[in-house]
């Protein structure tokens, strides 16, 4: 009788027995992710950002509105916002920007009208832009820019065609030199991340394709090697949960390792993927905490992370979120 | 009984009903869209001006929380404090009341310009 009744209470908790375990398995993904000051009513996407030390600048993007020009810095230890001067030049999305030895860049990008390719120089300790030599390839807007070895690279995007030429910028020398192109897939709306002097491009989409090839640029040979794919597209076990493809995501790094989040890929996206440059693998961490958003900007200082801005179909984002990669989050969201 | 008859009926027995769920609709749906506007409820803000080297800045706090901290002129391209306590006060008060609507804060250069030549700076 004892036994029946065991019996019947296990079957009847059956199902909350289950869904407690599954939820062990999100709460096992290690990360939380921490709102900290939002920008009240600056809510916008495709924002160019560079980061400085431990200061972000949030240059440009769209509103849904009006494209913008206002520049924002944002202090990672202080948790404030600081306005600096506007981007002189015409106001855009979808433009990059980079840092190069304390200065910032940004180019290209979408007026609403034409494709662009001016490309800027902002100085923080005089807090002024300064026009430098226009990008020598076509105008574009989704191209992929990183700052690495004193240089500005920019390269891939859309000009009518997807494109995966690339650029570099001499600061010293106000000039441009075309380097070898990324290998593999032309892309737009990637991602790229540096880590000890190498930069990585991921994701992106070519021709309604998210594409899966991973590169790494050695600028001290300025040569491009292929990394292991982001998809499950080998034999091996390593990448049997691979679910990283997607494009406009963004990445940010963290004690020598970087941290891709948000996103879309036919759905908006909020899985995080951590990956470790010196094995080439990636690892599933604690989804992204706000709205699944895409078309985000990121801060990073190499000790912080910070996702900014961002939207959802037509909803555009104000909330900055910073991902604490060591903590484990006791929330279920 | 004709059709138009029992469509009024019908619509009567859903008006009842509607008239206590589109409220609470609405009043679900007020939450949600602060929630990913990134605004809170009841937030309070606060203007502070200070002095910054030979100039003046201010700091908006949010719920006793520094937001903003501006100890250069926005928008233009200077390193320059506010000349006056009165000049920061104006644009920080602009910057308040924008915040306080939620909408888009920053400052334009005609805002700047406006106020520096309004207060004779």
């Amino acid at each position: 009788m004892i036994h029946k009744r065991i019996l019947v209470f296990l079957i009847a908790f059956l199902p909350v027995m289950i869904t407690a375990c599954s939820d062990d398995d999100d709460d096992d993904l290690i990360g939380k992710w921490y709102r900290v000051s939002d920008m009240d009513g600056l809510a916008r996407s495709d924002a160019s950002s560079f980061s400085i030390g431990n200061k972000g600048y949030l240059v440009c993007g769209y509103d849904g509105k009006n494209r913008l020009s206002d520049c924002w810095e944002y202090d990672m230890e202080r948790d404030t916002w600081t306005q600096k001067a506007d981007f002189p030049g015409t106001a855009r999305n979808l433009a990059v920007a980079m840092a190069v030895d304390e200065k910032g860049y940004l180019g290209t990008g979408y007026d609403g009208t034409n494709y662009l390719k001016d490309f800027w120089e902002f100085n923080p300790t005089t807090n002024a832009w300064a026009q430098k030599a226009d990008f020598p390839g076509s105008s574009r807007y989704g191209a992929v820019a990183f700052g690495v070895n004193g240089k500005a690279y920019i390269g891939c995007g859309y000009d009518g065609n997807y494109l995966k030429d690339f650029y570099a910028f001499n600061p010293a020398a106000n000039s441009w030199t075309q380097i070898i192109s990324i290998g593999g897939t032309k892309r737009m709306n990637a991602t790229s991340f540096v880590i000890d002097n190498i930069a990585y491009i991921v994701c992106g989409q070519n021709n309604g394709e998210y594409v899966d090839d991973f590169w790494k640029f050695d600028p001290s040979t300025e040569s491009w090697t292929q990394l292991r794919d982001i998809s499950d597209s080998s034999d091996d076990d390593y990448d049997d949960d691979y679910a990283i493809i997607r494009m406009n995501g963004v990445a940010f790094v963290i004690d020598g390792a970087a941290y891709l989040a948000c996103g879309e890929s036919g759905s908006i996206r909020s899985d995080t993927w951590k990956y470790y440059p010196a094995t080439d693998l990636w690892e599933n961490v604690a989804k992204f905490k706000g709205t699944a958003r895409t078309s985000t900007a990121s801060f990073s200082s190499g000790e912080k992370g910070f996702v900014v801005s961002g939207k959802s179909g037509t909803t555009r984002f104000d909330d900055i979120w910073e991902l604490h990669p060591n903590e484990y989050d006791d929330d279920e969201y | 009984m004709n059709m138009t008859m029992m469509s009024t009926k019908k619509g009567r027995a859903w008006f009842i009903p509607g008239l206590v769920v589109l409220p609470v609709l609405l009043f679900y749906l007020s939450f949600l869209r602060d929630e990913e506007m990134g605004s809170s409820p009841g937030r309070q803000l606060e203007l502070q001006t200070f002095q910054s080297g030979d100039g003046w800045g201010y700091q908006i706090r949010m719920n006793g929380k520094m937001l903003i901290y501006q100890p250069t002129i926005p928008c233009i391209d200077t390193v320059m404090a506010f000349p006056s306590k009165e000049s920061a006060k104006d644009i920080g008060t602009l910057v308040l009341n924008k915040l306080a609507g939620n909408r888009n804060f920053s400052v334009s250069k005609e805002e700047i310009q406006h106020s520096l030549s309004y207060l004779g700076q």
